[in-house]
């Protein structure tokens, strides 16, 4: 497909046809590396499989809490900062198909339109209804929005429902901070992301009539403080069953954190279950 | 002149396009549901027990003709509705009846001897969706039920419980065809069918797990 491009420029545009010919080929370079530029999680489910022996021998546990990406709401299909991306994709691809067809100026008009949509993008994702959501909630989202709150609030189930001897939060990962507290195991939770999105079998709405679930998206890892061996790794997505519109969400105090509470007894009790069955 | 042309051409192709994909609520795409077990039996340390096992589907009407949207990748317009090639409750029966046998239970046939332990499992969601994230499509699918045990004499129900499984999986965007087709190439990029029964066999197999796991289901049968 890129070998006919290149003979239609090098027979309409002469000179101008070489740089579309590099124009073209440095296009193409730069998206192939974008597309392999990302960094996503793997899917969810279990990548190590525990021991039954090396869970049982477990006494104490340190409660260590990341939050990678904090509270967001994302009710439209693409939101943020990936309207931006998008918009400019097309504006390049639009740039260098037209340039690579037509003479050096097509190319450059091209380029000024995909550069002026690309700037009023940027501007709608600033002012985006997802952005604004997140800002409007983003008081009632800062209660549960960190990892000391997030810790405190599970700390305390885990130790109700007995899943560890003992449990205790922990500042940070260090391995001799850990013995010297008599911990043997860390009990590493990365909160990837958590907010809002539309249940899965609702169409994507707008305004506050759009319908909302809040989902947690968590890497749960027991890790040994004397061998830092991984004892058993899982990450799961916890979509909350109900579902509101966003607007009780941004009216109804006490909403979104009540649901937050019921996703992280959620996270205990299936932790709970992982560990039980090991034993 | 010709950037006129070029122009118009683009356009006229672009909504051509974009008139095919909106009426796109007819188009099925059909996926292959099975169970795929790994690793050790999860109920296999419990005693063996007679087993009638019943699914029932209560999802909404509107969720029972499609399990889920095939969306174009750049734009999340509904392109295909998902089906399944096999019934989602007898999908559902087939997992769960696969990991009880596995673990040295009997199933029961319908109208089969009397059962130690009936196992009702009402289908209340099963559907799959994905959602542009960055340079990444994010696939989602989830399956929710709710379970009644029964056990002993006559069968009385015993535990109540829901299982839900969610699964999330990412995939890359696939700019391939953009670039090389430009705004075609994005109108017409659409999930991959293969991707979209990964994500569901992915909860299915989610769903057993948790089922499995559940200690209501687990006291039962000690």
């Amino acid at each position: 497909m890129v070998i006919s491009e290149v003979t239609v420029v090098e027979t309409t545009g002469g000179n101008k046809g070489i740089v579309q010919i590099f124009a073209v080929i440095i296009f193409m370079v730069s998206v192939l590396t974008l597309s392999g530029s990302g960094c996503a999680p793997g899917p969810t489910g279990t990548h190590v499989e525990a021991n039954p022996e090396d869970i049982s021998r477990i006494k104490k546990v340190g409660l260590f809490v990341k939050v990678e990406k904090g509270f967001a709401v994302r009710l439209q299909y693409v939101s943020n900062a990936e309207e931006v991306f998008l918009a400019n994709l097309i504006c390049y691809s639009l740039a260098a198909r037209s340039g690579a067809r037509l003479a050096g100026a097509s190319a450059t008009a091209a380029g000024r339109i995909g550069t002026a949509i690309g700037a009023a993008a940027a501007v709608a994702g600033e002012i985006s209804p997802d952005k604004q959501a997140t800002r409007a909630l983003s008081a009632e989202a800062a209660k549960m929005n960190s990892a000391h709150a997030i810790g405190s609030a599970l700390v305390d189930k885990l130790q109700n429902a007995n899943v560890f001897p003992t449990v205790a939060i922990v500042q940070s990962q260090s391995r001799s901070t850990a013995q010297e507290g008599g911990i043997d195991t860390l009990f590493v939770l990365t909160v990837r992301r958590w907010g809002l999105r539309p249940p899965l079998d609702s169409k994507y709405g707008t305004g506050d009539k759009a319908m909302a679930q809040l989902e947690l998206d968590m890497n749960h890892k027991l890790v040994s403080s004397t061998t830092e061996k991984i004892l058993w790794e899982r990450d799961e997505l916890y979509l909350d069953s109900k579902s509101y519109s966003l607007g009780d969400f941004k009216h109804k105090e006490g909403l979104l954190g009540s649901r937050m509470e019921h996703l992280l007894q959620l996270v205990c009790d299936r932790t709970a279950n992982e560990v039980h069955r090991m034993r | 002149m010709k950037l006129k042309r070029a122009t118009m051409g683009l356009i006229v192709v672009s909504a051509f396009h974009l008139l095919m994909c909106a009426g796109c609520a007819s188009r099925q795409v059909k996926v292959a549901l099975k169970y795929a077990p790994t690793g050790t039996a999860l109920l296999s340390n419990l005693q063996p027990a007679v087993v009638s096992l019943q699914v029932v589907d209560q999802r909404p009407k509107e969720q029972r003709d499609n399990i889920g949207v095939q969306r174009n990748t750049a734009f999340g317009t509904r392109h295909a509705a998902v089906v399944s090639k096999t019934r989602e409750v007898q999908v559902v029966h087939n997992a769960l009846k696969n990991e009880l046998e596995r673990s040295g239970h009997r199933i029961l046939n319908p109208g089969e001897g009397r059962a130690e332990i009936v196992v009702s499992v009402a289908l209340t969601q099963f559907f799959f969706d994905s959602k542009a994230a960055g340079d990444h499509i994010e696939l989602v699918a989830s399956i929710r039920a709710d379970v009644v045990v029964s056990a002993g004499i006559g069968n009385v129900p015993q535990v109540l419980f829901t299982v839900e499984s969610a699964y999330r999986d990412f995939v890359q965007l696939g700019l391939i065809r953009p670039a090389l087709f430009g705004l075609w190439g994005m109108l017409s990029s659409v999930t991959q069918k293969s991707d979209i029964e990964k994500a569901l066999n992915g909860a299915l197999a989610e769903f057993v797990r948790l089922f499995c796991l559940e200690p209501k289901l687990r006291q039962v049968f000690i």
